[in-house]
């Protein structure tokens, strides 16, 4: 079978390799292979999105390589795509394509170094989404620290430096915390492939379930702040406010991403009855999601720097991805305790807590409740995807605006809409894209979302409804009015040219994506929707 | 079935506005003159198919059928139609109204607008709005719903220049997407339950009446879309964005008026059998459903705001939700005939009302000339009946509609059939609605005085002149429709008339309605009341010509009788819009605080990690002094003689050493020769080791390059990995620490769990 995953994943990598090899004085010739490979590397997902549709739908085998890599460890080279995965690999490929494309014009020096960590950086990320041995994971998680560090560091704005250290030491720290409740899985079910973890459910028994809290725990601090979640998002406005363009797109869409990914992925499967226990006993975790949500909106609100209120902005959508994923170990909740229960068998975790009304009257409803179990789930990957694509687009946008007014300063802009047009007209459909408007691609996600947490977590998803409210406002308030509306100031800004062929060709196709897969979601949502549903099957 | 064709397509009937937008954004923006004929087209088309629509609906009942109902496309969120007497009708209204709202924007907006934009907007409101009627699925209502919204905001804002303009536009978008999230949980609550999309009275009814939801769950989501149709309709305590929304050019804020409030009623028409399950909301103890409380609150509250406005268009919006209260009392009461019969009459004299205002403020706006006046404030107009006698007389049919008098019989049967309801059920309610005609009456008659009566007040209002006739005609048209509509819905046992009230008998099938039965008293006690106003008002403004610069004569007179503090308080609708002006301020007030909570934090962070590392520093460094150089030097005294000893086992290797190095020369020899003759091989394979020595070289400076670049940047921020301890021997104390402490816990785990 040809090994299309491992070719996925390394082509870039060997992309980078290459480059080296090219004279740095050739900077076209550099750039335009980067290009290229991105572009294969683009194509060979849309194949693999296909490939794994098909298989979803006659339900064969999905693409996938399993061979032991390190025997001694019972470490294995294990790749698979299923409907999770691959539009995720797609959206790296595309974000990374555009913002390679777009550093052609931008980045002027080191730029072989800058192209070759670009590459470096996608390979670790398809890696991340591929991986299904914990170790391989793990490594292609911390493999994609260095790149982005060197990309901040080196090619960023003026205080690069904090920001960049800011931004290793806190992912770094998240690592090894990962790296520690690996090992600890490792040591309870004696494998690192996750489904088989998964199945012989690290901390099975009851006495441990404090530790294995804790384990839950360490692994959900390591994914929030990679997400990032309050209150562990404090390096992301920093680091993004200091990256040029390229690399907050790609930071914000494709790196962040990971994160999410990642709860879903493993936290959620490898300890799903110490994540039920701190979403509806201890309700921790959705406290967090919706901490994100408001807290992340109303510091928008009061934010004048354009790209730190974007910053902001990613916290306020992840934390619905969170929302959702707690309202899914709700629904898991009501669907395993309650039979257990029944059965008078015990239950990890009942042992110290009373039971929730909520879980009480629920027995008669498990197909519903698996609905909207499988929806929060849906809904976290639906607005996963969506947000990759909304924020590059308003990262770029944001480029596109630095390029020509070389401040990110809101109070200095006013009057554009009349002379960008055509920039105002995208700036409007990403940002409402942003506000969850239907007939774009940021409503289904929050509409799935809050279908399954109106029902499971009513109380968080009204809170986190405000959260949508203080949304609407620091999008047309600070970004609309202040940049477009109002009066021109002629002297300053009367030359402003509207956007360039090359900036267009950036943001437009995710601007199409935003409109078709807004009216037209069901491609994607199937193939979340297959996958989730095989994930929450495998939990229960 | 010929009637059936037009079903199938009905489809249509949103989408060619819709299409009109996308045509209009992606080719005509900036100034071509392709923006007109496309909108106007348009929107014909639609209402041509909406009044086919509405014919064939009547036929159809003629043969004794009810609806229809067809599945576009299937699938979890399955697009269906479903047209039923009361979508037709709503259809035909809207699709009408926006007709002529559109071919009055063709000519009446001022030249600072870009009329493409405008054009495109109200195309995708009219979209939305009439998506809204013909859908049979939550998701798809609900878009059309937000769309419209989205559509109010782009409208409020379309002369931004202005920042009342702007910060009214903010006002609209946020309250109404607060709305909207409620009408989203709901039905994300609705559908989550239910699994089902559909809305169909059938399916609403179903379930909620064979108790398949939990009671509760049926009074929340019955609340949650009640909520968000009082946002919508801007009833009570949400009545601040409408009036806000009349920032937006004439034509742009009738329809969004009119949208909004077919569109609220008409949701609430749909859900209406949630709220009977939910016991429909109704308070203990006041014996009123929770429908008919929020619209008499809203109707007694707005009409009172409407008549204390000097701005003339922010009165019209008073009136309007004013009415749209009523047709709350009238839905909640069950009287479903009226309640529509009024909403319906109301999409006409509101349309009726907002674009004669619109003539006459640009008329106002355009006899300007450099004086600084507010071309909307009517205590800046006067006599302008002279000057514009046409657009008076459409104001007039308007007003006298609105006010409920029996000569225009759009709005006075319609309101009848409300009071009638009222006097029969609830005379209380009867009395309140009663009052508030007479103040409606009172209110109509002040606008027209202080409008058209008397002597301009301005120089700019001395210089108005008539519209023209492609801004009156249309209007024309609208008022006939106002001032003959009513006889389609006479009570049946009224004296003259068609003794048949068409109303009901289209709207009657099905739904629950009462039949309109006509209460001779009622109506003579409330026209009677509406007739006296009629003449107190005349009396108040019109007997004694309001001069320029006079205070609002009943502001005075309150204010004589030391309630001016109530006045004030009209006037200002009660500072609801104040108290979320001042509830944004505090949001954005604590954003900032979380500003500073958020650098708080991340100097925390910043903190710990330094503290970690400054501790594992300090660490390493107490291990340095304490252990490790007492250690290496007590070792250091022990490294003398054992120094000495290493050198004889030194020496004594040395021989074996010395046989070692024998042993690899005489391997070297033929190493070496395997070497050369390796090396000839590779020069007789010249171009190719060429190649490869190339290739290696290239290689080579790669890795070259890249070892450099990485050690150079690994350099560059090397500078900030310091953490202030200055010694480099401490980090990798620091390091081994570490590792040292990982390898324990891992041991340490393993142990446990082996």
């Amino acid at each position: 079978m040809f090994p299309i995953l491992s070719v996925v994943l390394f082509l870039p990598l060997l992309g980078g390799l290459l480059l080296l090899a090219i004279p740095r004085e050739n900077v076209k010739t550099i750039q335009r292979m980067g290009l290229i490979f991105a572009l294969f590397t683009l194509g060979l997902t849309v194949y693999l999105w296909v490939a794994v549709a098909q298989a979803n739908s006659s339900q064969t085998q999905l693409p996938s390589e399993n061979h032991a890599w390190i025997p001694a460890f019972a470490v294995s080279y294990h790749l698979e795509a299923d409907g999770l995965s691959a539009p995720l690999v797609a959206l790296t490929a595309l974000v990374t394509a555009l913002a390679l494309f777009y550093s052609e014009r931008v980045i002027e020096e080191r730029v072989k170094e800058y192209f070759f960590l670009f590459l470096l950086l996608e390979t670790s990320v398809i890696g991340v989404f591929l991986a299904r041995d914990l170790v391989l994971f793990y490594v292609f998680w911390v493999l994609g620290l260095l790149p982005m560090l060197l990309l901040i560091s080196v090619w960023g704005g003026e205080e690069r430096e904090r920001a960049a250290v800011k931004f290793f030491l806190y992912n770094l720290l998240a690592s090894v915390a990962m790296l520690l409740v690996i090992l600890v899985v490792f040591a309870q079910t004696e494998t690192f492939d996750m489904q088989e973890a998964a199945q012989k459910r690290p901390y099975g028994a009851d006495e441990r379930f404090v530790e294995a809290c804790v384990a839950l725990g360490a692994l959900f601090f390591a994914f929030a702040v990679r997400l990032p979640s309050f209150p562990f998002h404090t390096w992301l406005p920093d680091a993004q406010s200091e990256a040029p363009t390229p690399v907050s797109a790609v930071l914000a869409s494709v790196f962040l991403s990971t994160g999410g990914y990642g709860l879903m992925r493993v936290a959620l499967p490898l300890f799903p009855d110490q994540f039920y226990y701190l979403t509806v006993q201890v309700w921790v975790l959705p406290a967090l999601a919706v901490a994100s949500i408001v807290y992340g909106a109303l510091v928008c609100l009061a934010q004048w720097d354009l790209k730190r209120l974007i910053a902001y902005s990613s916290i306020v959508q992840m934390g619905f991805v969170t929302l959702g994923v707690c309202a899914a170990s709700a629904g898991y909740a009501i669907l395993k305790v309650l039979p257990a229960l029944e059965e008078d068998q015990p239950v990890v975790g009942y042992a110290f807590l009373e039971l929730t009304e909520l879980l009480k009257e629920a027995p008669s409803k498990s197909e519903a409740t698996f609905n909207a179990a499988a929806a929060g789930l849906g809904g976290a990957a639906m607005q996963l995807f969506a947000h990759g694509i909304v924020i590059a687009a308003l990262f770029f946008l944001a480029g596109v605006l630095h390029r020509r007014t070389r401040t990110y300063d809101l109070r200095a802009f006013g009057g554009f809409a009349k002379q960008i047009p055509h920039f105002y007209g995208l700036v409007l459909v990403v940002g409402f894209a942003a506000l969850g408007v239907p007939g774009l691609i940021g409503f289904w996600g929050e509409l799935f979302v809050f279908k399954s947490a109106m029902g499971l977590l009513p109380v968080f998803a009204f809170l986190g409804a405000l959260g949508v409210v203080f949304a609407a406002g620091y999008t047309l308030w600070k970004i609309v009015q202040h940049i477009f509306l109002g009066q021109l100031d002629g002297e300053r800004w009367g030359g402003l040219q509207d956007m360039e062929g090359w900036e267009k060709v950036t943001v437009w196709p995710l601007v199409v994506i935003v409109v078709v897969f807004g009216f037209y979601p069901t491609l994607l949502l199937d193939m979340f929707n297959t996958a989730l549903t095989a994930l929450l099957n495998g939990l229960l | 079935m010929s009637s059936a064709i037009i079903f199938h397509l009905a489809w249509l009937i949103p989408l060619i506005p819709l299409l009109v937008f996308v045509a209009i954004a992606l080719f005509a923006w900036r100034g071509r003159a392709l923006g007109r004929p496309l909108a106007l087209g348009g929107i014909a088309i639609a209402t041509v198919l909406a009044l086919f629509a509405f014919l064939a609906e009547m036929l159809m009942l003629l043969e004794g059928e009810q609806g229809f109902a067809a599945t576009l496309i299937g699938g979890w969120c399955p697009i269906r139609v479903h047209i039923d007497p009361l979508s037709a009708l709503m259809l035909a209204a809207v699709a009408l109204a926006c007709t002529i709202v559109f071919i009055y924007s063709l000519s009446a907006v001022g030249e600072d607008i870009d009329r493409n934009r405008l054009y495109a907007f109200l195309s995708l409101l009219a979209a939305g709005a009439l998506g809204l009627f013909i859908f049979d699925n939550l998701l798809l209502v609900f878009a059309c719903w937000e769309v419209m919204d989205v559509c109010a905001y782009l409208l409020t804002g379309l002369r931004h220049e202005r920042s009342s303009a702007r910060q009214a536009a903010l006002k609209v978008f946020l309250t109404t997407k607060a709305g909207d999230l409620f009408l989203l949980l709901g039905t994300a609550l609705l559908y989550g339950e239910t699994g089902s999309l559909s809305f169909g009275a059938e399916t609403l009814g179903a379930l909620a009446g064979l108790g398949h939801l939990d009671p509760q769950v049926v009074a929340v989501i019955a609340a949650l879309f009640l909520a968000g149709v009082m946002v919508k309709g801007g009833q009570f305590p949400f009545h601040t964005w409408l009036p806000e929304a009349t920032e937006a050019p004439a034509p742009a804020s009738a329809l969004i008026h009119v949208t909004a409030t077919s569109a609220a009623a008409f949701l609430l028409l749909r859900i209406f059998p949630l709220l009977e399950a939910a016991g429909g909301l109704s308070i203990p103890g006041l014996g009123l459903s929770g429908v008919t409380l929020v619209g008499v609150v809203t109707a007694v509250l707005a009409t009172l705001f409407a008549v204390t406005q000097r701005d003339v268009r922010r009165a019209l919006s008073f009136f309007a939700i004013g009415q749209l209260g009523h047709v709350f009392v009238a839905l909640g009461m069950g009287a479903v005939t009226a309640g529509v019969f009024h909403l319906v009459a109301g999409i006409f004299f509101n349309t009726l009302l907002f674009l004669a205002a619109g003539s006459v403020t640009q008329g106002m706006a355009s006899g300007r000339a450099g004086e600084q006046v507010d071309p909307n404030d009517m205590f800046n107009m006067g006599g302008l009946g002279e000057r514009q006698p046409l657009t008076f007389l459409l104001f007039l049919v308007g007003g006298a509609a609105l006010a409920g008098s029996p000569l225009i019989t759009g709005a006075f049967w319609s309101r009848d059939a409300i009071l009638a309801q009222a006097w029969a059920n609830q005379r209380t309610l009867f009395w309140v609605l009663a009052l508030i005609a007479a103040v409606t009456a009172f209110g109509v008659m002040r606008q027209l005085v202080l409008i058209f009566a008397g002597m301009p007040r301005s120089r700019t209002a001395q210089r108005v002149i008539e519209s023209r006739s492609s801004i009156t005609l249309p209007l024309i048209f609208l008022a006939l429709i106002v001032a003959v509509m009513g006889w389609a819905g006479t009570p049946t046992d009224f004296p003259i008339g068609l003794g048949v009230n068409l109303f009901e008998t289209f709207l009657g099938a099905g739904d629950v309605t009462h039949e309109f039965v006509w209460e001779p008293v009622a109506l003579c006690l409330w026209s009677g009341l509406g007739a006296v106003s009629l003449l107190v008002g005349f009396i108040v403004y019109a007997w004694w010509p309001v001069q320029v610069g006079e205070a609002d004569r009943v502001g005075s007179a309150m204010r004589a009788m030391w309630l001016g503090w109530l006045y004030d308080l009209l006037r200002n609708a009660l500072h609801v819009g104040g108290l979320y002006q001042w509830a944004f301020k505090g949001l954005v007030w604590l954003g900032r605080a979380l500003v500073v909570g958020d650098g708080v934090l991340d100097e925390l962070v910043i903190a710990a990690i330094r503290s970690m590392g400054g501790g594992l520093a300090a660490l390493g460094d107490w291990v340095d002094t304490h252990v490790l150089t007492p250690a290496f030097g007590s070792i250091s005294r022990v490294a003398g003689p054992v120094a000495r000893i290493a050198d004889r086992v030194d020496a004594w290797l040395g021989v074996p050493a010395g046989l070692v190095s024998e042993v690899g020369e005489v391997l070297a020899r033929p190493a070496g020769i395997f070497d050369t003759g390796l090396d000839r091989l590779v020069i007789l394979a010249k171009p190719g080791t060429l190649a490869l020595m190339q290739l290696s070289v290239v290689v080579d400076r790669g890795l070259n390059v890249v070892v450099s670049a990485v050690g150079r940047a690994v350099r560059a921020a090397g500078l900030c990995f310091r953490l202030r301890t200055g010694r480099v021997q401490s980090y990798l104390r620091m390091a081994s620490i570490a590792v040292l402490v990982l390898m324990a816990m891992f041991f340490v785990f393993l142990f446990v769990h082996i």
